[in-house]
């Protein structure tokens, strides 16, 4: 089952992305198989990273990804359901 | 294409402003339920084969009413025309009022059939989720509308595929535009399972119209360690020549009649055109590469929609040169030939591959009225064909 999830994760800055196009993007990416992200708080690129370093992703994840990712200590499930 | 009928349109002048229809029915005498069929349309030209299979229509004040089935299956229920000939311009125009927002479509169909609109050759369709309206891929195109208000739906054909709108009660929105289906005889279709939903009219003028793109080129020249302009001829319908493409990233080049580069790649170009709400699509011979939208050309500020060498996507802010992903899929595409739509309209930003595998950002104020649009290349080196460049709000005649 796929889920839809808004999920309050931190940023990765690009000056410390090591991938071939570095880019800010949220931790969550990085640590886990999300099918689908859309960065939901909208932060300004030029204040990036905001204090305290955390912001909202609207995600679509597998449900023992979502399981996995409500029991890290490092993010935030505010809610979710089902799709 | 069919018998033609000539009405005015207001101001009705003796001999001019007239508009002809192929096809045409205003439902404007009223009749009880069922319709039967054949019916002819109301004025005309053209008739109707009615199926009331499971839900009967009824005609009042104005409108023909699409009840729910109590059984839903496609096919059951639904309205389609005559034979009407393709050609580039032929644009089947309905209007919708929606009562319940289930699954309903209005489209071209390759035979004079009720189906599914996914199985014909290119619908508009309401989706399960109130307010929104897919195309006959089931891809969504519109979100945000609402029950118990006036919207129309217009598909018009080109010569192969169509472009989609829908008028949102203020005004009308392409949203998307397709190259693929060119059967030469089609039928407008109404097909209903189980919305509730009333139409005013539907219409098929014999008036010609098609979107124009503001930017459009094919690339169709001799080599070149420069771009030069836009050609105009990226598209079926011609328009958006002359623009001069200006080069943001690396040495983009003209080499075999494409777009790309003899270097490493990471190479980018954009045209102003002028319009910053458009929908910018090209063809391209792999992955690896992306849409640029709403560069300035005279700084490293802009959006891209990528596709990456693994086949997953992301929408891309871009301030001084760095990169901030605002939105990802993982949809895993398939390396090859595919084709790639962005749709930026206001702070929204859509991406489509082949028609499909849909991402969107809601928040992309940063430069939303920069007006400058074009190609970035991976590193991979892909070449791109057929790009053009199309107003979200285009200037439309009054019969639509």
């Amino acid at each position: 089952m796929v889920f839809r999830a808004a999920i309050v994760t931190s940023w990765v800055l690009a000056a410390d992305d090591t991938s071939d196009v570095p880019s800010n993007h949220p931790l969550l990416s990085d640590e886990y198989a999300i099918e689908k992200w859309e960065d939901i708080t909208g932060q300004a690129t030029n204040n990036l990273p905001p204090i305290p370093n955390e912001y909202t992703v609207l995600a679509e994840l597998d449900e023992d990804v979502l399981a996995a990712v409500d029991n890290d200590s490092d993010y935030d499930v505010l809610w979710s359901m089902e799709l | 294409m069919g018998t033609l009928v000539s009405v005015c349109v207001s101001p009705c002048l003796s001999g001019v402003d007239t508009l002809d229809y192929i096809f045409r029915d205003d439902f404007t005498t009223a009749d009880s339920a069922p319709l039967g069929t054949p019916r002819a349309a109301d004025p005309g030209p053209g008739s109707w084969t009615v199926v009331e299979t499971d839900g009967q229509l009824s005609i009042a004040s104005g409108a023909v009413t699409f009840p729910a089935q109590s059984s839903p299956a496609w096919g059951d229920q639904g309205i389609v025309s005559g034979a009407i000939t393709r050609a580039s311009g032929v644009v089947l125009v309905v209007a919708v009022n929606v009562t319940t927002w289930e699954e309903f479509g209005v489209g071209w169909h390759t035979a004079a059939a009720i189906v599914d609109p996914d199985s014909a050759q290119h619908a508009l369709q309401l989706n399960t989720t109130n307010g929104q309206i897919d195309d006959d891929a089931g891809t969504a195109l519109h979100a945000g509308l609402s029950t118990g208000a006036g919207y129309k739906l217009a598909i018009v054909l080109r010569a192969a595929g169509a472009h989609y709108l829908v008028h949102d009660g203020t005004e009308w929105l392409l949203d998307s535009i397709t190259a693929t289906g060119s059967t030469a005889t089609l039928y407008a279709m109404l097909s209903n399972l189980d919305g509730v939903v009333v139409c005013d009219y539907a219409h098929v003028p014999d008036a010609l119209w098609t979107p124009i793109p503001v930017a459009s080129d094919s690339f169709n020249r001799a080599n070149s360690s420069t771009l030069g302009s836009t050609d105009g001829a990226g598209a079926e319908e011609s328009g958006g020549s002359g623009l001069a493409w200006t080069e943001i990233v690396g040495d983009p080049e003209i080499i075999s009649n494409a777009f790309t580069t003899n270097g490493g790649g990471n190479d980018a170009a954009t045209v102003d055109t002028g319009e910053s709400d458009v929908l910018v699509q090209f063809d391209s011979d792999d992955r690896n590469l992306s849409i640029v939208l709403r560069g300035n050309s005279t700084s490293d500020d802009y959006w891209i929609c990528n596709i990456d060498s693994g086949g997953n996507t992301q929408i891309r802010e871009y301030l001084s040169g760095t990169a901030t992903t605002r939105a990802s899929g993982a949809p895993g595409i398939a390396s090859g030939a595919m084709t790639l739509l962005a749709v930026a309209d206001d702070d929204d930003i859509t991406f489509f591959v082949d028609g499909g595998n849909r991402l969107t950002y809601g928040l992309a104020s940063a430069y939303k009225t920069a007006t400058c649009h074009g190609i970035r290349l991976g590193s991979s080196v892909p070449s791109v064909n057929n790009f053009s460049v199309w107003p979200r709000k285009p200037s439309t005649p009054s019969w639509m």
